[in-house]
């Protein structure tokens, strides 16, 4: 009878028991070369996990593990208190905003938002922006009517299951935003935009994104969405 | 104030960084890796379902902060493995030597495995978690993340001569 190699490593690695297990190991014992393509397995788990452990460049810092505490010091204990982003009261919020952060600007569900109702809504973006939202793939760029460029970074779905789209917009000079976009009933939705200056090589510093980062562990986005996942999406 | 969620999270500090070595090989990112895991955990706690395993959410939300900074990391040049490095090495017996050789040349081949086979490969056999939470962790299907740890495990036998047979 020919037992295929995944049932021989589901084995070794513990995801099989009771019964079926049980007679799997007997027919292991009973046939030689069965035995040897069973313990590829079991001892490849066993280096592996033998090699990592021993690896002295996994140790953890007596720094890192001080730092870490003294940021969870920083932050507020209770959990209402740690999702600044979604609470409506307060214009700003003094998420962990490195100093080459030019201006922050979070617009999802009120957040951030000013006292008093602007005269246009500023969720809405612009036709030509929300065409190429909902056509450029992730990775690729377009240039925008009124000069701006736009470069679509990623696209994800939102803990509603909103399909949203990270995207950078680039002026002359350098000047732009990183913004977040999700496509809702009426066109596309502006949830977050936080102003940039790009460097030289059109990025902004990975620095400069915290407050994009909580924006996403805040609103439980997904991880990126693949290519192909993305064209279902696509107009 | 004790905050039992963040002493769980200092206490999981050890498989997070072997987590995140595992993915970059660079020490340095690897920590810059585990501090913004346990920042956004903290600030997403809420988000945590008890019920689950706190150490299969801590290495996705490490696993997307890698792809993050890979995505905007844009200047990132050739990237420094830190097994081409050699340590100095300490003075040991020689069947002390004979085992950290061994366990060198364990982890020599890991890092040549590719990214995918390598992560799949930690969490399952290094951090113990089952096939569906590695393959919830990666948002991949558990098929996936079988197939890759057996390519993985092939790959490894080959590489460090122990003779495995020829399966399907």
């Amino acid at each position: 009878m020919d037992i295929d190699d995944d049932r021989l490593m589901a084995l070794a690695d513990g995801e099989m028991d009771g019964d079926e297990a049980a007679r799997l190991h007997a027919q292991i014992t009973a046939d030689p070369d069965l035995a040897r393509r069973y313990a590829l397995f079991t001892q490849t788990a066993d280096l592996v996990k033998e090699a990592v452990l021993a690896d002295p460049e996994t140790a953890v810092s007596p720094d890192l593990e001080a730092r870490i505490r003294q940021m969870a010091a920083a932050m507020p204990p209770e959990a209402e208190n740690v999702v600044p982003l979604r609470r409506p009261a307060p214009r700003w919020q003094p998420v962990a905003v490195a100093a080459s952060l030019a201006l922050a600007v979070g617009l999802s569900a009120g957040l951030f938002l000013a006292p008093r109702a602007p005269e246009t809504d500023p969720t809405r973006l612009s036709a030509a922006l929300e065409e190429q939202l909902g056509t450029l793939p992730s990775g690729a760029d377009a240039a925008l009517p009124d000069g701006r460029r736009v470069s679509v970074i990623a696209s994800f779905t939102d803990g509603a299951g909103a399909f949203c789209r990270e995207y950078e917009t680039v002026a002359e000079g350098g000047f732009g935003h990183v913004a977040v976009a999700c496509r809702d009933g009426a066109g596309w939705s502006l949830r977050f935009a936080m102003a940039t200056r790009s460097g030289d090589d059109g990025y902004a510093p990975a620095s400069s994104l915290e407050a994009l980062d909580a924006f996403y562990a805040a609103t439980g986005a997904s991880q990126p969405l693949s290519a192909e996942a993305e064209l279902d999406y696509l107009e | 104030m004790q905050d039992s969620f963040v002493e769980d999270i200092v206490a999981l500090l050890p498989n997070l960084k072997r987590f995140a070595l595992s993915l970059c090989r660079r020490p340095e990112v690897a920590d810059d890796l585990v501090q913004i895991t346990a920042e956004r955990a903290i600030r997403a706690r809420h988000h945590f379902d008890p019920a689950t395993r706190l150490e299969a959410w801590l290495f996705r939300i490490l696993r997307n902060a890698w792809i993050d900074m890979l995505r905007r990391d844009a200047t990132r040049g050739e990237t420094v493995d830190i097994h081409d490095t050699p340590q100095a090495d300490p003075v040991d017996s020689a069947a002390q030597t004979h085992d950290r050789l061994m366990l060198q040349s364990v982890r020599a081949a890991i890092t040549t495995l590719p990214e995918d086979q390598r992560a799949v490969l930690h969490l399952v056999c290094v951090e113990g978690l089952s096939y569906a939470e590695t393959a919830q962790t990666l948002g991949i299907p558990q098929g996936t993340v079988m197939s890759r740890l057996s390519r993985a495990r092939r790959a490894l036998g080959d590489k460090l001569g122990i003779k495995g047979g020829v399966g399907r």
